[in-house]
């Protein structure tokens, strides 16, 4: 039985890296570009929702959408600031140096926004639920439900909509899309509000379910999004789902295995392993698609 | 000079360190997140030939140098099939594994009544060569800066050499290179080597300026900063990324109404400056216009 | 009618097209012949609005392209099928028609689906794979869904970019069979080729680039000169 507890408590965690990852896939997937500001801004998200909040007195559902928003407006500047101007002049290199000096700022206005080491996130107050043996909490299921309808919901506009159309073929060949009559500006801004909105969901299920949020969270989400990206295979965003939910399920199984302390060593440790010997991850995501990266340069 | 002013001089000298690692690394076209690792480990190690071994500081800088190098290399040779993307990841990868690694290292020694040696989060206190040899800190800081420009000194006689030109062909355009010849992996293994000397031989003279040395002082947002100061003030020469530092350490850090928000403003004005010049201050096109220059008042 | 007249296009470094002029007309099929690096595919970018031109004009039946971007370029009705064919190859062969259409009307969706029968009946092979990613066709097969798409769009002229690149004398006898055929229903074509028989066996004025410049224009009556035909193959002279 605490086989299966394990496995719940990992899937349970998983699918909100899902959705982080789905974030770092989207924008690399369809752009070609890695936005590492991308954990800084969702923590500038949550930070303006928690300080805006109690002058606004929304509750709960109310912080969400606060929340959801101002992630959406922080990776609306990281856009505009850093992959807006760089677009195809030097690459993705430039792009991705500037966005880690925006992962910088960022992560000080959120700790001028939230001077002290933790504050308070208020929590969904779900009670667990017991099934026989096993102990579910409350919140995470409907962490997970959440989290998988996120998922329903993007699966439908990517693959069923004349919108997804265009984005898939913006990451089949974004010069074909172009010629084709693809508005690649205006799509790539689409695309990181995209991220910024599931971002924005997961963000709040993972604080709401810890009850607090840290000035590390910045560099907490994107080390979960980054690591799950990579194992499910870079850009693809079946991968994405799928190396979320199997880090959940990692990080479930060495904290049981190992101890807690060891679990961060395991998560890198096998991402390591991953790049060393199979680097496209578990999708096998070939060299070719991501070709243009490996030639990639200042 | 006071010790104030001292002790931030020191600390510029010091991260330039890092940020010249994180140079040579720019130089052969691929980004490292990895370099607080190296320096890290030059810092342990001094700290450890210092202080439990009674080592001289000099010895202990120079094998910590060695330990970064060799660190360096191991990571290297482990990545040489990875490209661009992957291998800054696994970079990242490596330090943080390095990271997670010594907070799990713990062997005090109780030396002459005082605990010192690594020990976990708690960190290895009491490395204490400059105390014990009189050194003041602006002894210290007139040590390293004498370190850095040798540094300096050698890295510039290295950009006339034909191995540098060669470093800076494969990360210009790895495909073009190759046809000419040269193999890009071998010039990404020399350099990132080097540049994990370079780590930590900064991060040896850290743990001695210090005395006390942790983990997490060597986490992602040092190595983050480091490619910063790299890349604004640019790859073209060596003396770029002293002045990335001088920029965000020296002015920024001094001007009162902004040093508060001194990483708002030091990152804003990365992401502007590479809209601009994205190969930053010194950047190689503005060398080869000095040169040209030069070459016309001497003419 | 395509009207192009001294057109200067840098490709990074490089002045790949040095004051090109040429006419396309109406109703036929232009060849545009020459060696490689001539500048052929530089100016078919140009054309279509991925790459900006330095210096010159493009007229396209009364409208200016100069300058204009790829989307606005295929919604005047110049369609770009460019060489290597660069189908999506992890969309069905269904979807990457549907992505030619993009620029057509969220009104025309009924017409859009009538479009797609029409290019199923003139690529029957296409139907069959309706449903395969694309990346999975032969060469031959991706040339005529390349072709199927850029059609989606109803051009008035099309631009092809070295189709019988990579193709086997076969299949390539199939490609201009169809090109033909696209002739005679009226679509004016430009063709860029470096297969000078086949080329010339549908063209009915032809160009010759060489080192960024037309060096030479007739009809394929007028080539009984064998000069001419070593020219197109090693340049210079």
């Amino acid at each position: 039985m605490d086989f299966v507890q394990t496995n719940i408590d990992g899937l349970l965690a998983g699918s909100a890296y899902a959705l982080l990852a789905l974030g770092f896939s989207l924008v690399f997937g369809i752009m070609r570009q890695i936005n590492l500001a991308y954990g800084s801004s969702l923590l500038v998200g949550a930070a303006l929702a928690v300080w805006l909040e109690p002058i606004l007195g929304l509750g709960v559902v109310g912080l969400f959408l606060l929340t959801v928003v101002a992630c959406v407006l922080a990776g609306l500047y990281v856009e505009r600031l850093c992959f807006a101007p760089n677009r195809g002049k030097t690459g993705a290199t430039v792009p991705m140096i500037a966005s880690f000096a925006i992962w910088m700022q960022l992560d000080e206005v959120s700790s001028h926004l939230l001077p002290s080491r933790t504050h308070n996130f208020p929590g969904l107050e779900i009670p667990p639920m017991f099934f026989g043996d096993l102990y579910l909490r409350g919140d995470q299921i409907v962490q997970f439900v959440v989290a998988f309808t996120s998922i329903a919901a993007l699966y439908y506009l990517i693959y069923k909509t004349r919108f997804g159309l265009l984005l898939r073929a913006t990451a089949g060949n974004a010069e074909t899309a172009f010629l084709l009559g693809a508005p690649t500006g205006r799509l790539r801004l689409m695309t990181f509000l995209l991220a910024g909105l599931l971002g924005g969901i997961s963000t709040f299920l993972i604080l709401s379910a810890d009850g607090q949020v840290t000035p590390l969270f910045g560099l907490w989400s994107t080390f979960k999004g980054l690591i799950a990206m990579m194992i499910g295979g870079v850009g693809s965003l079946p991968g994405a789902v799928i190396g979320g939910l199997l880090l959940g399920l990692i990080e479930a199984h060495s904290s049981t295995q190992f101890g807690a302390e060891y679990r961060d060593i395991t998560t890198f440790g096998i991402l390591f392993l991953i790049l060393i010997i199979r680097p496209g991850g578990i999708m096998g995501v070939s060299a070719y698609q991501t070709g243009r990266l490996a030639q990639e340069r200042i | 000079m006071s010790v104030y002013v001292a002790s931030i001089l020191t600390n510029m000298a010091l991260i330039s360190f890092l940020a010249l690692s994180a140079y040579l690394v720019l130089v052969v076209g691929v980004v490292s997140f990895g370099q607080q690792a190296f320096f890290g480990v030059g810092a342990y190690v001094t700290a450890t030939v210092t202080s439990i071994y009674g080592g001289h500081a000099v010895t202990g800088v120079f094998i910590g140098m060695l330990s970064g190098a060799a660190c360096a290399l191991v990571l290297a040779i482990l990545t040489a099939r990875l490209s661009g993307l992957y291998f800054a990841i696994s970079t990242l990868c490596f330090a943080e594994l390095c990271r997670l690694g010594l907070l799990q290292v713990r062997a005090p020694f109780n030396i002459d009544g005082r605990t010192t040696g690594p020990d976990g989060p708690e960190g290895f206190s009491n490395i204490r060569w400059i105390f014990e040899h009189n050194y003041s800190v602006q002894d210290f800081l007139v040590l390293t800066t004498v370190c850095l420009v040798a540094l300096l000194g050698l890295l510039f006689l290295l950009e006339r050499s034909r191995i540098m030109l060669r470093a800076r062909l494969v990360g210009q355009d790895s495909i073009l290179a190759q046809s000419l010849g040269l193999r890009p992996i071998l010039y990404r293994i020399v350099f990132v080597t080097l540049s994990g000397g370079v780590a930590g031989f900064g991060g040896g003279l850290f743990a001695l300026f210090n005395t006390y040395i942790e983990p997490n002082m060597f986490g992602v947002m040092l190595g983050v900063h480091g490619l910063a100061y790299a890349v604004i003030g640019g790859l073209g020469a060596p003396i770029g990324p002293l002045i990335g530092v001088a920029i965000d350490i020296g002015l920024l850090e001094s001007i009162r109404a902004i040093s508060a928000y001194r990483m708002i403003a030091f990152g804003g004005l990365v992401a502007l400056l590479l809209i601009l010049l994205p190969q930053g201050l010194i950047s190689p096109r503005f060398v080869e216009r000095m040169r040209r220059w030069r070459k016309l008042f001497h003419a | 009618m395509l009207s192009i007249n001294n057109l200067e296009t840098s490709y990074g470094l490089i002045k790949a097209l040095k004051g090109v002029s040429l006419d396309a007309a109406e109703g036929e099929v232009t060849c545009i012949l020459g060696p490689n690096g001539a500048g052929k595919t530089t100016l078919m970018f140009t054309l279509s609005g991925i790459i900006e031109p330095d210096a010159g004009s493009i007229d396209f039946f009364g409208t200016s392209l100069t300058g204009l971007a790829a989307p606005k370029v295929l919604r005047e009705g110049l369609a770009l099928v460019p060489e290597n064919r660069l189908v999506f190859p992890l969309m069905s062969v269904r979807e990457n028609l549907l992505a030619g259409a993009y620029t057509r009307n969220r009104s025309d969706k009924d017409e859009v689906e009538a479009d797609i029968e029409k290019m199923f009946a003139r690529f029957p092979v296409l139907k069959e794979r309706q449903e395969q990613n694309a990346g999975t066709l032969s060469g031959g097969e991706q040339q005529m869904l390349a072709l199927a798409r850029a059609l989606m769009s109803r051009p008035k002229m099309l631009l092809l970019d070295e189709p019988s690149v990579g193709l086997a004398p076969v299949i390539v006898n199939e490609v201009f069979a169809i090109i033909k055929q696209l002739k005679e229903d009226g679509l004016s074509i430009v063709l860029v080729e470096q297969n000078v028989v086949k080329a010339l066996e549908v063209a009915d004025h032809f160009y010759l680039l060489d080192q960024g410049r037309v060096t030479f224009a007739g009809t394929p009556g007028e080539m009984e000169n064998d000069d001419v035909i070593k020219r197109a193959y090693l340049g210079g002279g």
